[in-house]
Parts: structure tokens; sequence; C-alpha cells
């Protein structure tokens, strides 16, 4: 049920901590506040790239591209993004 | 210059270039390792020195490795030192990200070849990379390797040779025109003039400190032109957000976008990207609980290995050790020289090579969990338990190691990126309970822990006390993590961030030799440093030399031959002196005198087996067996026989007694020295700690290296300097010492106590050599000493002072 209000692109934008485990977002932008934003930008967490969560929780697993990475708390809440559908 | 992200199998690459001649030195000032080998070609024309830079994901320098990258890429580049080429190694399997950092490279203005390694890998994935397509894309030379199994490194290296002379790239994505304004402001303000590949390093560095506010590029600016920069930093990115442009995005946007079309001309994909078996093992080794559980059982698997593998070796080691010594002294004649050689250095030296064993099948293990990609998955595992203390998850291996040793537990929190992280990390490893405080309880234990089992006879109340030691250390550290965390190393925490590199299998040759090359530096610093204390307290420890005491043991001895002398003629009436004295000895008394120390050879290797396990009691009765036996043996002879067993009796007792002068003397040279009066003088301090002044001592031998103290026990207590933690009579002489008041000073509360007082305190040179080392400065090793004499003696009071009462 909750599922099916993800199918479309949401307007709604949400971070990365809300994501569930095999869901995607596109990354809107990422906080400029936080210390390793541009660390996390240049990893490939920039505008328009999309990020799958894999495994939920602190730190949180998720792929962006070809690159999986480990994500504490604070950056998960760090990196905004436009769920999108699960796409299978 | 080999660069490149990490995990791109750079290493390898660099081990095959140099075919593993290299040397490993410290950058300056930070505590990075750096490698640098010749090129192994043929031509001895050719002399190329390769550097290999740590791993980087970008020139913004997040990170304490990132920031070596950038000294030598861009900072070193304002003083003229510019590397002649950069190789730069891409991991094909994941093009998009490792392009990042390429393309940042490649506008340094210096030239560039690319390494594209992993291809094997990308072609299982069903990817094609079109070589031609990227390398007249990115400007540069691309060459295909296969590092770990050497395929294309012979044409690396040829391009490597031929191509010192090649110009740098100039295709790079282009930034939109409010940040390159800015660029060029900067870089006027800066002074510098020439043309655009001249200063191409200084325009990246300016690059990155506009878009980097606070970062390390600022810092290092500021430091070189003032802090009038500063400002002007800030005015000019206030310039580049008005125009619309988010500093922290708008590198990545630019150089994704561009890299984003030369991966679309480049890669082809063949087949659908189903799961990896990288994410297919993740599903498992990442799961809270089945990853969970599978990480403690390699970890316990690791340290049984510790103990197991490591043990033959080490009694091989400590066996060469003391058959050395001996040698030594049996060659070299009695006195300082002697004693400096056998007592003080081999001795010393072999009391730290005696752990090399177990130190290397540690980073074996450590090396092989890196260079598969499990470390990271460690990491990301026990980030949530790290946390509590306020330490990250990269904070556990080193703590785990430092339970067999705490220099390579040390040495392995180079991976912690974060330096507050890391300094914490470093100061709470020496609290883990290492391998070298083991003997200490094991005879304390031993010597005082009834051995009462408890809960059903399932554990035994030595086993819980011993638990409790490790536990002691532990709890310890995690509330000196905890206190630490929110006084001098305060600040927001660091949240987790970290790549899960591919999994591969780990290439044998580059995981033995990362062992080999940390054993060799745990040798040189630990061995110098505990060379150096070594001979300090042998010293302390040897002089003065009273005349005195020579004299008296000497009488001593003349007493035990003259008693000696006085058997021989007893026994010589029963067959004639000459039946006695060699070459003229009766063959029958010859014949009797053989077969009866037969008897006794054998006796010896039955007693040698059961000492460990065997009471005094059975051991007199064993004893009392053999004599019967070798009197039985002596009477088929008659009166040679019985002459034969005197002669034996006397000899025996001769070897006895001047072995027991020997220890005497030892000892009275022991008390009469240096450090003796040292004890004595810090009898009152350790008093309340229900110590006396011998144990004193003990314990102050025992600084730099905690292990001497049962040595040092032994030679105070008369029993030569040769004891381990299983003596017998160690044990029963600690239980006969006693106060002048006539109570004995050794109790369960004294026991505790010493113990507590060597599970907190940091008693290892070595170790603090190591901590200086890596910190970079004294400040870190003495604060590390204080704070851990503090707690121990504070432990030791308390323990005792409580468990007194407890007894009363």
């Amino acid at each position: 049920m909750e599922s099916s209000d993800r199918i479309h692109l949401s307007d709604a934008i949400s971070r990365v901590c809300d994501l569930r485990a095999g869901e995607t977002g596109i990354v809107v932008s990422v906080e400029d506040d936080a210390r390793e934003a541009k660390r996390l930008a240049d990893l490939g967490f920039a505008r328009g790239a999309g990020v799958e969560m894999l495994r939920t929780g602190k730190p949180c697993l998720v792929r962006t591209g070809g690159t999986f990475v480990g994500l504490g708390e604070r950056l998960q809440r760090a990196i905004r993004i436009q769920p999108v559908g699960n796409e299978s | 210059m080999l660069v490149g992200n990490p995990n791109t199998g750079k290493s390898t690459v660099f081990n095959r270039l140099t075919g593993f001649r290299q040397r490993v030195g410290n950058y300056p000032g930070v505590t990075v390792e750096k490698h640098s080998g010749m090129l192994a070609v043929d031509d001895p024309a050719v002399q190329i020195e390769l550097i290999d830079l740590p791993g980087a994901y970008s020139l913004a320098a997040g990170a304490e490795d990132e920031t070596i990258v950038a000294e030598l890429l861009l900072a070193r580049q304002a003083q003229a030192v510019r590397p002649d080429l950069i190789v730069c190694i891409l991991d094909a399997s994941n093009l998009r990200r490792n392009l990042f950092f390429a393309t940042q490279v490649l506008e340094l203005g210096v030239p560039v070849i690319v390494a594209l390694n992993m291809l094997d890998v990308t072609r299982r994935r069903g990817l094609e990379i079109d070589i031609d397509a990227l390398a007249e894309e990115l400007g540069t030379l691309v060459v295909p390797v296969v590092a770990t199994r050497g395929e294309g490194i012979d044409k690396l290296k040829t391009a490597i040779a031929e191509s010192i002379d090649l110009v740098a790239p100039t295709r790079c994505p282009s930034f939109p025109d409010c940040v390159c304004a800015e660029v060029d402001g900067l870089c006027q303000s800066l002074g510098l003039s020439g043309s655009l590949e001249q200063c191409a390093g200084q325009r990246s560095e300016a690059l990155q400190s506009l878009l980097s506010p606070g970062g390390y590029h600022e810092t290092r600016l500021v430091e070189r032109c003032g802090r009038g920069l500063a400002e002007e930093l800030i005015e000019r990115r206030g310039r580049i957000t008005a125009a619309g442009e988010s500093l922290v995005e708008v590198e990545a946007r630019v150089r994704y976008a561009w890299i984003d079309r030369v991966v679309e001309r480049v890669v082809r994909t063949n087949s659908p990207p189903g799961p990896s078996k990288t994410q297919r093992a993740d599903a498992l080794l990442t799961h809270r609980i089945f990853g969970t559980a599978i990480l403690a059982a390699i970890m316990l698997f690791c340290f049984q290995a510790i103990y197991t593998w490591a043990g033959p070796l080490m009694d091989v080691i400590d066996g060469a050790f003391v058959s050395l010594a001996s040698g030594v002294s049996a060659l070299l004649p009695e006195g300082p020289l002697q004693s400096l050689l056998a007592d003080g250095i081999i001795a010393g030296v072999g009391a730290v090579l005696i752990f090399l064993p177990q130190i290397l099948v540690l980073f074996l293990f450590i090396a092989i969990l890196e260079d598969c990609g499990y470390m990271a998955r460690a990491a990301f595992l026990l980030d949530r338990w790290m946390s509590l203390v306020g330490l990250g998850g990269k904070a556990f291996i080193p703590l785990l190691s430092s339970y067999a040793c705490a220099i390579p537990g040390i040495l392995a929190t180079r991976t912690i990126e974060n330096r507050s992280d890391r300094f914490v990390t470093i100061l709470i490893a020496p609290l883990m309970s290492c391998s070298a405080r083991l003997p200490v309880y094991v005879l304390l234990i031993s010597a005082f822990v009834p051995p009462i089992m408890l809960a059903g006879g399932w554990v035994s109340l030595q086993a819980v006390t011993l638990l409790g030691m490790y536990l002691v250390g532990t709890l310890v550290a995690i509330g000196v993590a905890f206190v630490l965390k929110r006084t001098a190393f305060r600040g927001p925490a660091q949240s987790f961030l970290m790549e899960l590199p591919t999994y591969r299998w780990p290439v044998p040759r580059v995981v033995l030799y990362r062992a080999y090359e940390q054993g060799k530096e745990f040798v040189v610093t630990a061995g110098t440093i505990i060379f150096a204390v070594t001979v300090v307290i042998w010293a302390l420890a040897y002089y003065p030399r009273p005349q005195t005491i020579a004299t008296n043991h000497d009488a001593m001895r003349a007493q035990a031959d003259a008693e000696y002398a006085n058997a021989v003629a007893a026994s010589a009436e029963k067959v004639g002196a000459e039946g006695l004295r060699e070459p003229e000895r009766k063959p029958e008394v010859a014949a009797a005198l053989a077969a009866i120390r037969a008897e006794e050879a054998s006796f010896e290797s039955e007693v040698l087996a059961a000492e460990i396990e065997a009471s005094s009691e059975e051991w007199a009765e064993v004893r009392r067996a053999a004599d019967a036996k070798m009197s039985a043996i002596a009477e088929k002879y008659g009166d040679d026989g019985m002459a034969a067993l005197e002669l034996f009796r006397a000899e025996t007792k001769l070897a006895e007694q001047l072995t027991e002068i020997d220890h005497l003397e030892e000892g009275a040279y022991f008390r009469q020295s240096f450090l003796a009066h040292m004890g004595r003088w810090i009898e009152p301090v350790v008093r309340p700690l229900g110590w006396d002044w011998r144990i004193g001592t003990a314990v102050l031998a025992s600084f730099p290296a905690r292990e001497v103290i049962i040595a040092t026990m032994g030679t105070i207590y008369n029993l030569g300097g040769e004891q381990d933690e299983t003596s017998q009579l160690l044990r029963e002489k600690l239980h006969r010492a006693k106060w002048p008041s006539g109570e004995r000073i050794f109790t369960l509360p004294v026991a505790l106590s010493i113990m507590v007082f060597f599970a907190l305190c940091c008693q290892c040179g070595a170790t603090l050599a190591v901590i200086r080392r890596e910190t970079q400065s004294w400040r870190w090793p003495v604060i590390t000493f204080v704070y851990m004499t503090t707690l121990a003696y504070v432990g030791a009071l308390a323990t005792f002072q409580i468990a007194t009462r407890l007894a009363a």
C-alpha cells in the first residue's frame, strides 16, 4: 500500500535515511553544512545521481553508480533525494 | 608517481613495476607510509624512481591519506617541485567514479599515463571498454593491465620508460564562468604568471581552496600567503554562491557531466548487469546478525591461530635466545661485558623478538582481510557498537589487535582518517590486555587464587580471575575513550563514510610482503628502544659490585669444594684412591657410574614431563623411587658400585650447591644494586598497594618491558633469572616471602593488586616509542605513560584496600 505511493516520481523531497531497502532515489542536493559534503559530492553523490538503498541502518549501505558506500546517520540525513518507485 | 582511487590495485601494480624492491619511509610530518622504488627494467640506463601514493578519491583532501596526495601533487608545485610523470590507475569496473579523480589529475599540467586495471572483472560483468576511445577522450596513453596476474605490466613499464617527455594532457572539463573568473582572480592575487600549463598545479590548488571552506588547501594557502587571503577567499566564495552555484556540488556536477559523456562513448554493456558476486556476498556478510556472527567467527579463528600457530615458533625463538645467551656466557670471561651481553642485550632483544611470530601471524591476517576487501565490511558492521564509545568502526581492528600486542594495534590505526578518533584509539590501545601480561597473570593466579570450581564445576575461579583481568583493561579503556571524546578530543562525531570495495582474491605475494614489511618495522622500532632501555635497566640492576659479596660467596664455594673433596676421600677408602681418580679409574667403578648416570638421565626427563602438573609431594615420591633404583644398580657392583654412587651423589651435591651459591650471589648483588635501592626508596609509595620493596623493585625493573618481572622475581628470590611462569619453585618462594613482622607478603589481595597494576600500566617502552613515532610528538607517549601509570596506581590501591577489607 505504501509502496504504491512511491511508484511515480514524488515531488516531496526526502533524505537517504527515508529510503527503505531496495528503494532508489535521485540526489537533489547535499547539505552544505555537512563537513563531509564535498567528499560525498566527489564520491558521486551529486545532483542527478541515483542512490539505491541496499541495507538500512546506522550506518546504511547504499549504491550509487558502481560504488557501494556505507553512510553514517548524519550523512544519510545530509543527502536530499527525490524518491523514485521501485523500478522492477 | 602512482596515483589512483583506493582499492584499484595500486599497490599491486606498484609491486609489479618495481619487482618488490622498494623502500618504505614516512612522509615528513605525517604518518602515512611512503613507498618508493626503482622501475624494474632490464636496461640499466633507465633509472626511474616510482613513488606509490596513498589511494585518494579527490584532490580536495578530506582524509589524511588524501592530504599527502594533495601535498605532493599540488602544494609542492608552488616550490616548483613537480613529478615528471603521473601514472593514474583506474579500476575499469567502476570507471565513472575513478574518472573523477583522473580528471583532477589531468589538469595538473604534468604528463599522465592511465593504467586501466581490473579489465578481467569488467569483462566478467559484461562490460566492454573501448581503450582507444578512452585514450582519445583523456588525451593520454591508456595501458590496459590485469595487475593481479601481471598482464600488461611490461607494456606499462615500456610506456613509463619511454614517455618521460610526454606532454601534459589538455582535455578536461570546463567550469562555469563564475568559478573560472574567481580562480583566475585568486591566481592573480597569488602573483602567478606564466603559461596555463606551468601554473596548472597552482590553479588546481586555488580551485580546491575556493570550493572547500576550512579545508586542507585553504589552511595551506593561508599559511603560505597570510591572513588576508582568508578574507579574499570568503569574498570570492560569496560571488560564486551569488551566481547561483553551490560550492559543494559544482565540481562534482561539472566533472561527472563530462565523465558521463566519456563513459557513454567508451563503455559498452553487453549483458544486463545482474547483482554482482560482491553484492550477493554482501547480502550475507553485511547482515546485521549473520554478518556479525561471521565476523565474530573470523576474529575467533584469527586469535586461535595467533596463539596456536605462533606457539611453536615462539618456543624456537625462546630456545635460540637462551642458548645464544649461554653460549655467550660460556665464551666470554665472567664480568660486566658478559653480563651486559647475555643478561642485558640478548635477553632484552629476545624478549621483544619472542612476540614476532604472533605479530607476523596477526599482520598476515590483517593484510589478507584488508586485501580481499573484508575489512571495510567489518568496520561497517562494528560502527554501531564502536559509536557507543564515541569511536568509529575503523577503531575496532586496531583495538582487537592490541589484545595480542599494542604495537601492531597502534600501527593499524593508520587506517582511521579522523585524527581525533585515531589519537584516542592510540591512547587506549595499550590498555588492551596484551599477551605479555599473560605470564604475570598465570604466575600469580596459579599461585594465589584457589582452584575452586564455580557454577557447578563449569568454570574455575582461576579462569574467572583471568577473564576479570582482561575485563579490567577493556572496561577502563572504554571509560578512558568516553572521557577523552568528551574532553580533549571533543567535536562532532565523524559520521561513517566508507566505500565497500569489490571483493577480490588476495594476491599471496602482496599479502606476504606486507606482513613481512610490517614485521620488519616492528623489529626495528621495538628492537631499538628495548635495546636502549634494557642496557639502562641492566646497568641499574648490575652495579655497584661490592667486593665483599664476591668474597663471601667465594668462601661458600670453597667450602662446597672442600665438602666434595671429603666425600670423595671417604668413598675412596672402599676402592683405593687410584680406583676413583681418572684416568686410572677402575673399569668397574666407571661402568657403575655410567649406569647410575643413565638412570638419573631417564629420571630427569620423567620429572621434566611431570613437573608442571606434579605437586611437591608427588615430586618427592618420584625422587625417592629413582634413588632406590640407583641404590639397586650400585649394589650389583658391590663396593665398586657403592663408591661410584657416593661419588655420583657428591658430584650432584656439589653442582646443586654451586648453582645455589650462584643464585644467592646473584640475589645478593641485586639487593645491593641501584635498582634495589630505588625499590627500597619507593617502598613507602607502594606500601598502600600491599607491596614490599622487592615487589616494588621488580615492578620498577619491568617498566621497559613488563614480561621481565618474572625473571626479576626469580633473581630477587635467589632462584636465578631463568624462572618462568610455570615454575613451582618460584610459586613456593612467593608463598614463603614474609614481612619483617613475620606476616606473609603475598596474599590474595596483594596478588590481585599486582595484577591490576599490570593490567593498567604502560610497562612497555616499545609501545611508547611507537606512539611517539605515530603521533610525531613526545607529548602523546608522555601523556599515555602518565595517565596509565596513575590509573594503575589508583586501580591497584583500590583493589588492595577493598580486597583486604573483604578478606577481613
